[in-house]
């Protein structure tokens, strides 16, 4: 038995050490593999715990209210409820006033809340930046100061007067930006009509100085009741009222839950697609492997393995490198889980907690391992019905013929005739770099339409008072940049896998060539081209595809198109990237003595 | 040394594997000087060389040592692609695994070097037209590789290796893959291009095909040990020992 595991040991070492270059890639596809799926699982958990995590930093109220108009009958209500059963605390009543607020061309109608410079019992919003207000200054809510690009320092215009911007803050006791609604219609002048939004906290006086007569002040009310999960009861006592807005710490969470709802969405369908490219590469590398697996089966069962040894060390194999892979994913996705589950907008969340459960470790351990059997499989099945003399003498498929391609590439220059006749030898191959390489371009594409989109809205106009919608910018840079990263990432590795076995299935072909006097630049505009035909298609339909993708993530709404200097440029990047990695294998096979190359065929 | 115009020479050609305990000296010190229209026999046992000396020449490999000239014009100091070139216009190799492009016709195999070297498709198909006729498979043109036997697909290699009118010839065991009857098929066609004053170089263990040689020279552990003139008697150390071996 001992005896046994040694030698399975040996061959799976010594196969692995045969082609490390192989080996590395594969560990690399299955990194990105696992990485990739881990932030697809990180995401699935975005909504639920922040606003949680938010309101336990906070001391969340469990109810809220707030009278619909702030005249002198509408408040004694408050006092009513302050004394209501079921009541353990309160604090507030708050002042609330309306004022314009004017800062770097924007102009909105503020809500702000007037507030003790010490910490309240209740709803003590938590500072993210800077400090809580003091007196000449104001603390705005994260979202809103991010829409508006504000940071501590900075100065706004409240009520005509100039403030300082002392902290950035934000809370669980009402709805994040842009759903900071208050219910009252206020004229700001000239006939306009509006409802305040965006939340600003200032002390108790600057707060009630910017009461105006048809803005006048208002109060808002924060209870902590004694069962918290009966707040939504608690408030449905009030859902009929015309003059008290009553809302509960359910409402909110919910609200800031549908808030990154379309955003989820779309990251998972973006999730959906990296996994997409994700797989091929382990998909194009196994399939170039399986080759010459036939021959080393037809190698390990001539000295006398029997099909079940070689199947145990195939699939031994193929588990080292994907454990591997998976490990490294595991780590990867770990660390850059948080990023991508930050929380959703204005809410503190799990900062510097992976939102990552041992069920989603068991599932990309699971997708590793199933990776490994696949890649195991079709060589053990072929050990096990092959006979050794066959397997021996296994070549691979003789490639494609295409009578009328391959007459058509005599009219054209050296590298083109080369490369149209590579693509022509495989085209399920050329079909999986097409689909790989507008998967790509399509994930790039939607990431540059959302980016555009961000810097095309500003989304409050310096002239007209509106509510602007542009939910989850808080976070979307930091998820953007790390899905940019992991897509760059993901198509580098593609683009290597897809390169490393066309130029392997290129050898015989371009081996000839060069034998026959073909210069190691004719070959390496010859693997190129191979490579760019599928790929410049692939590249093109990404565009539409990718636009399509955003519209169809927010809802059938059009997707803002990114500047043609833009959209050209990932065109010439995706294009030049398969260019010149294609470049790399030509290269190294330039090194080598034209006979080697020739006789180290394995085709 | 004087450099002639024409031919193929070679002084102290070396090709050493490895280093250290592990050198191999696959080709250790070869001296030869082929006329213009000669042909060459290059004989010996399995590893003593013989093969590493023909792709040394034909600039599939690059020496470790020594001097190459072919037409006056140094080889071994050839860039990658000046021998590229040399390989495209003034050489011709067969190889005994032919090495012909599995998704290409005989004929689209043939024109291939042609196309390679610039010419016109019209003008690759006329010649490859022309060499099919000529090694006797006109109506094997449009044929697969695969749809042909093994002497066929050595003939279609013959006449691809001709397809740019090389000054050289080179082939590695050009009948070591076929049966009786093949070699018989491309032993004529070595004889045809020998008549037609080719100059070839054939590394074979086959002694028919050394039969139609000019010269026989008889390799072992790199080295050159016996030279023959096939009009003439043998000559050098080993010279008996490899009379037996024809004999056997």
């Amino acid at each position: 038995m001992r005896g046994r595991i040694l030698l399975t040991w040996r061959l799976v070492a010594s196969s692995l050490r045969r082609r490390p270059g192989e080996v590395v890639l594969t560990v690399v596809a299955i990194t990105a593999t696992t990485t990739t799926l881990m932030l697809g699982l990180a995401l699935h958990n975005v909504t639920a715990h922040p606003y949680q995590t938010t309101r336990s930093l906070t001391s969340g109220p469990d109810v809220v209210a707030m009278p619909d108009r702030g005249s002198p009958s509408s408040v004694a209500q408050l006092d009513a409820l302050e004394h209501r059963s079921g009541v353990l605390s309160h604090d507030g009543p708050f002042p609330v006033s309306y004022p314009i607020m004017t800062t770097n061309g924007s102009k909105i109608l503020a809500i702000v809340e007037g507030r003790s410079m010490s910490p309240s019992p209740i709803d003590q919003p938590y500072v993210t930046q800077g400090t809580w207000v003091r007196p000449g200054g104001i603390v705005i809510e994260r979202s809103l100061a991010h829409e508006l690009s504000l940071a501590p320092g900075d100065h706004v215009t409240l009520g005509g007067n100039s403030f300082r911007v002392d902290g950035i803050a934000v809370t669980a006791a009402v709805p994040a930006y842009p759903h900071t609604v208050d219910e009252m219609n206020i004229d700001v002048g000239d006939g306009v009509w509006n409802q305040a939004t965006g939340l600003v906290w200032a002390t108790d006086a600057n707060a009630r100085s910017f009461a105006t007569l048809s803005a006048p002040l208002n109060y808002i009310l924060e209870l902590k009741l004694s069962n918290p999960a009966t707040a939504s009861a608690f408030t449905n006592t009030y859902s009929d009222s015309n003059t008290l807005s009553v809302w509960s710490w359910q409402d909110v969470g919910q609200n800031d839950a549908e808030q990154s709802k379309p955003f989820q969405q779309g990251l998972l369908i973006a999730s959906s697609l990296l996994d997409l490219l994700a797989i091929a590469s382990p998909v194009v590398i196994v399939g170039g492997r399986l080759a010459e697996r036939t021959r080393r089966v037809g190698l390990l069962k001539a000295v006398g393995a029997t099909p079940r040894l070689v199947a145990i060390v195939l699939w031994l194999e193929y588990l080292i490198l994907a454990l591997v892979g998976a490990g490294v994913g595991l780590a990867a996705g770990y660390f850059a889980a948080p990023l991508v589950a930050n929380p959703g907008a204005g809410l503190v969340g799990g900062l510097g907690v992976a939102s990552v459960s041992w069920t989603d470790v068991g599932l990309v351990v699971a997708l590793a391992v199933a990776l490994a059997m696949l890649a195991a499989w079709i060589p053990s099945i072929r050990a096990a019905r092959t006979s050794t003399t066959s397997a021996l003498a296994d070549s691979p498929r003789i490639p494609r013929r295409r009578p009328f391609l391959a007459a058509a590439a005599t009219h054209l220059p050296v590298p083109l005739l080369l490369g149209l006749r590579l693509a022509s030898r495989r085209p399920r191959r050329m079909l999986l770099t097409l689909v790989s390489v507008a998967i790509t371009t399509t994930t790039i594409v939607a990431v540059l339409s959302v980016r555009a989109h961000e810097e095309l809205a500003p989304s409050v106009s310096p002239r007209q008072f509106s509510i602007p919608y542009n939910p989850n910018t808080a976070n979307t840079d930091a998820v953007l940049l790390v899905i940019t990263v992991v897509l760059v990432v993901l198509a580098v590795v593609n683009a290597l896998a897809i390169t490393w076995a066309t130029s392997v299935d290129s050898r015989k072909p371009l081996g000839v060539a060069r034998a026959l006097g073909a210069t190691a630049k004719q070959l390496s505009g010859g693997l190129s081209t191979a490579l760019l035909i599928p790929a410049v298609p692939g590249a093109i339909a990404g565009i539409p595809l990718g636009l399509l993708f955003v519209s169809a993530v927010s809802h059938g709404s059009r997707a803002t198109i990114p500047s043609a200097l833009w959209l050209a440029g990932t065109l010439l990047c995706v294009a030049a990237s398969i260019g010149i990695l294609s470049a790399i294998p030509a290269r190294i096979e330039a090194q080598r003595a034209t006979i080697y190359v020739l006789e180290s065929d394995i085709g | 040394m004087t450099v002639a115009k024409t031919g193929l020479s070679a002084t102290g050609l070396r090709k050493y594997y490895g280093k250290g305990t592990g050198l191999i000296r696959a080709v250790d010190g070869v001296d030869l000087k082929i006329e213009p229209g000669e042909t060459v026999a290059i004989m010996g046992p399995s590893g003593c060389g013989k093969s590493t000396v023909l792709h040394l020449l034909s600039g599939l490999d690059r020496p470790s040592e020594g001097e190459m000239w072919l037409e006056g014009r140094r080889v071994d100091e050839m860039g990658e692609r000046q021998l590229a070139r040399l390989r495209r216009e003034k050489v011709g190799i067969v190889f005994q695994a032919f090495h012909l492009i599995d998704e290409l016709t005989a004929q689209e195999n043939v024109e291939f070097p042609a196309l390679l070297a610039g010419r016109s498709p019209k003008i690759a198909r006329r010649r490859a037209t022309e060499l099919l006729d000529r090694v006797g498979l006109a109506d094997r043109a449009s044929h697969l590789p695969s749809a042909l036997s093994g002497g066929q697909r050595q003939r279609v290699a013959i006449a691809r290796a001709l397809a740019n009118d090389p000054v050289v010839l080179f082939a590695d065991e050009p009948t070591g893959n076929l049966d009786s009857s093949a070699t018989l098929e491309v032993l004529r066609l070595l004889e045809d291009l020998h008549a037609s004053e080719l100059t070839i170089v054939v590394v074979t263990h086959d002694e028919r095909i050394a039969a139609t040689a000019d010269r026989l020279i008889t390799m072992r552990d790199g080295i050159f040990v016996d030279e023959t003139r096939l009009s003439g008697g043998s000559s050098g150390r080993l010279g008996s020992l490899f009379a037996v071996e024809l004999d056997a």
